[in-house]
C-alpha cells in the first residue's frame, strides 16, 4: 500500500504542476493581451481551486504512505 | 567665490513630507473588483511610515533593494514613498517579463525583499527557485499564497507597526530607485535613479512647458508603475498635490473609458496602443465622456497624426507626446506647440517627439561623430545629457552607449531651431535601401492614416538588389478587407516612390514588447522563418 500511495501522490503532484502551468499561461495571456490588459478571470480562480485541491490530496496521500 | 545658498539635499522624503502636509486631503483612487478604494495623501504617508518601520524590522538596510511586482495601486504607491525615503532602493519589476528575464533581473539587482500583488503570485511563483537571495516575500491582497511558500501578509505587516518612522538624512546622490531596460537585445540593463535626479525630474514635470502638473490635476496613471517610475508621475503628484487614479489590471478600453467618465481625471498618460483602444471604445459607447481631460500624454512609441487629429476633432482633446527612455528618468521632451502657434498648425508640432525640457541637453550626431546643426533636416542619432540622465548602467559596462559624457539614445532623427525633436527611427530599425535611409516610423504613420488600418509595423528585410527593403505588416480593423494594392495606391501621393514597400503581410496583431512598443525583432524573425504570408507587388 505504501508504495501505491506514494506513486499516486507523485502523480497528483504532477497534475498539480500541470494545473499551475495552466494558471500561469492564463494569467500571462491576460496581461500580455491587447494593451497588456488583464481582468480577474473566473477560469484562473477555478484553476487555482483545482490546484489547491490537488495539493491537499497529495499531502493526504503522502501522510497515508507514511502511516501504512 | 562660493555661493551663500544652503546645501540642503534633494530627498524623496522631502516630497513625501510636502505632500503629506500641504495636500493631506488629496486622494489616491484605486480601481478594485469591489469598486473604487480611496485613501488620502496623509493616510498613505502614514502607512508608508509603517511600511518603512516593518521593512527595517525585517532587516532591510540602506542601499538594499526592495522590489515590487505589482499593478498600479495604493500599496505600490506606499512602497514608492517608503522604500527610498528609508534609504533603501525601490526596484520595480516588470510583470510582463518572461520568467528567464525576470529571474535574471531579480538576481542581478540582488533584491532582498519582493512585495507582490496576490493576483500576480502565479507569475512570480514561476521563478521561485531562482529567488535565492530574496529573504522575504510580502503579499498584498488575496491570492494563491502557498505557491510561493513562506510569505508575509502586507496588511498584517503594517498593522504590527506604528506610524512615526523618522526618515533618515541621506546623500542626495545615493540610489533611490532602479529600473531595467526592456532588453529587446541582450539582457536587460539596470539604471539607478538618485534622490537628486528623481527630485529634479519631478520638479521638471510640474513646469508649464512640460506636463504642468499641479494641484488642480487628477492623473489617471495608465502607464505602469514598473515602467520608468510611472514616467515620474507618482512623485510629481505628491510634490504638486495632484490626485492619482490607479487602474490596477483594468487597462482595456472599456473600463478606462468608464473610469474617465466616472472619476473625471484631468490628465492621463499611456502608450499609443492604449489611446487607440480608448478612442475606439469612446466612439462606440454613447455614455463615454472624455471632457474632464485637459491633456493626454502618449509615450513609448510614435503617435500617428491620425490619432492626434481624431482626439482633437471628435473629443476636443489635446494629445501630446513625451519622449524619453528608462535611461532618462524618462521625461526629456514634450510636444507642446510653441507659444503663438495658430490652432490650425498645432498638430504639426504635436506629431513631433517633443521639445527639449529645460534641464537636459540633446544633440544629433552623424555616423562619423559630427555634431549636426539644428536645421530640422540633418539626420543623426540623438545624444543626451543632464541631471536625470544616466551616466552608466548598474553592474554592466557598455561603453558603446556613451560618448564624452553623453548618452547615445539609439533614436535617429532631426533637431530644429526651436528645440523640437523628430524621430525617424531607432538605429536598429532604420531601413538602408540603396544607400538611402527609409524611416520605418514615417511609413507606419502614413499606412495607419488609412481608415481601415488599425495598426502597421514596418521592418527591414534583406533584398538582393537594394540591400534592404521595407516589409509592411498590417493589422486591419475588424470586419474590413483591403488589398495590398489599395494600401500601396494610398501611399503613392504620401511618400517618396522608392519608399513604397513591395512586400506586405496582413497579420492579426503587431507583437509588442513588455512595455507596449512594437516588437520588430519578432516580425523580422517571423519573416526569416517564412512564418508570414507575404504578398509581393511588382
Amino acid at each position: 500500500m505504501r508504495e501505491e500511495f506514494a506513486e499516486i501522490a507523485a502523480q497528483t503532484n504532477s497534475l498539480a504542476e500541470r494545473v499551475s502551468d495552466l494558471i500561469y499561461d492564463t494569467l500571462r495571456r491576460e496581461i500580455s493581451g491587447s494593451n497588456g490588459a488583464a481582468t480577474a478571470n473566473d477560469l484562473e480562480r477555478q484553476l487555482a481551486k483545482v490546484r489547491r485541491s490537488l495539493s491537499k490530496a497529495e499531502q493526504i496521500l503522502r501522510d497515508l504512505a507514511t502511516q501504512h | 567665490m562660493d555661493s551663500t545658498m544652503q546645501d540642503v539635499p534633494l530627498l524623496i522624503s522631502s516630497i513625501v513630507r510636502h505632500g503629506e502636509w500641504l495636500y493631506s486631503n488629496k486622494k489616491v483612487f484605486t480601481i478594485t473588483p469591489e469598486g473604487v478604494q480611496e485613501a488620502t495623501f496623509f493616510e498613505i504617508s502614514k502607512r508608508a511610515e509603517r511600511l518603512a518601520a516593518a521593512l527595517k524590522r525585517l532587516g532591510v538596510k540602506p542601499g538594499d533593494r526592495v522590489a515590487t511586482f505589482q499593478w498600479n495601486n495604493q500599496s505600490h504607491m506606499e512602497s514608492y514613498l517608503a522604500v527610498p525615503s528609508m534609504g533603501a532602493v525601490l526596484h520595480t519589476l516588470n510583470i510582463r517579463l518572461f520568467p528567464e528575464q525576470l529571474g535574471y533581473i531579480v538576481n542581478h539587482a540582488d533584491d532582498k525583499v519582493i512585495i507582490v500583488d496576490g493576483s500576480l503570485i502565479p507569475l512570480l511563483a514561476k521563478i521561485k527557485d531562482q529567488l535565492g537571495n530574496v529573504k522575504h516575500i510580502i503579499v498584498s491582497g488575496p491570492g494563491d499564497r502557498d505557491l510561493l511558500g513562506d510569505t508575509i501578509d502586507y496588511e498584517e505587516l503594517l498593522a504590527s507597526e506604528e506610524p512615526g518612522f523618522v526618515w533618515p538624512d541621506l546623500d542626495e546622490r545615493s540610489g533611490a530607485a532602479m529600473c531595467y531596460t526592456s532588453g529587446t537585445t541582450g539582457n536587460p540593463k539596470g539604471v539607478v535613479y538618485s534622490h537628486r535626479s528623481t527630485w529634479l525630474h519631478s520638479l521638471a514635470s510640474t513646469t508649464a512647458n512640460s506636463l504642468g502638473l499641479c494641484e488642480s490635476d487628477r492623473i489617471l496613471l495608465i502607464v505602469p508603475m514598473f515602467h520608468v517610475n510611472a514616467w515620474g508621475c507618482a512623485y510629481t503628484a505628491f510634490m504638486a498635490g495632484a490626485e492619482l487614479i490607479m487602474p490596477q489590471m483594468y487597462l482595456q478600453g472599456e473600463p478606462l473609458v468608464k473610469v474617465i467618465r466616472d472619476l473625471r481625471p484631468t490628465l492621463s498618460l499611456g502608450v499609443p496602443t492604449v489611446w487607440n483602444e480608448v478612442l475606439r471604445v469612446a466612439e462606440e459607447d454613447p455614455t463615454a465622456d472624455l471632457s474632464s481631460l485637459r491633456t493626454i500624454v502618449a509615450g513609448g512609441s510614435a503617435v500617428p497624426r491620425t490619432m492626434i487629429e481624431a482626439f482633437r476633432e471628435r473629443h476636443d482633446l489635446k494629445l501630446i507626446q513625451g519622449w524619453g527612455m528608462t535611461e532618462t528618468s524618462p521625461l526629456a521632451a514634450v510636444s507642446i506647440p510653441p507659444f503663438g502657434t495658430p490652432v490650425s498648425h498645432e498638430v504639426d508640432y504635436q506629431v513631433k517627439a517633443g521639445r527639449i525640457v529645460a534641464g537636459v541637453e540633446v544633440r544629433a550626431v552623424s555616423e562619423n561623430g559630427t555634431v549636426l546643426p539644428h536645421d530640422g533636416e540633418s539626420v543623426g542619432e540623438f545624444e543626451i545629457r543632464g541631471p536625470w540622465i544616466t551616466g552608466r548602467y548598474f553592474g554592466v559596462d557598455d561603453p558603446d552607449k556613451f560618448r564624452d559624457g553623453w548618452l547615445r539614445t539609439g533614436d535617429v532623427g532631426t533637431l530644429d531651431s526651436e528645440g523640437f525633436m523628430v524621430i525617424s527611427d531607432r538605429t536598429k530599425d532604420v531601413i538602408k535601401s540603396g544607400g538611402e535611409w527609409i524611416s520605418s516610423v514615417e511609413l507606419e504613420n502614413e499606412v495607419m492614416a488609412h481608415p481601415d488600418v488599425f495598426e502597421a509595423a514596418v521592418v527591414a528585410v534583406p533584398d538582393d538588389k537594394w540591400q534592404e527593403r521595407p516589409l509592411c505588416c498590417v493589422v486591419l480593423r475588424p470586419g474590413v478587407s483591403v488589398s495590398a494594392e489599395t494600401l500601396r495606391d494610398f501611399l503613392m501621393p504620401r511618400v517618396a516612390k522608392w519608399w513604397i514597400p513591395e512586400r506586405w503581410a496582413f497579420i492579426e496583431s503587431v507583437p509588442k514588447t513588455s512595455v507596449g512598443k512594437f516588437d520588430k525583432k519578432v516580425l523580422r524573425a517571423q519573416y526569416g522563418n517564412d512564418e508570414l504570408a507575404v504578398v509581393t507587388l511588382n
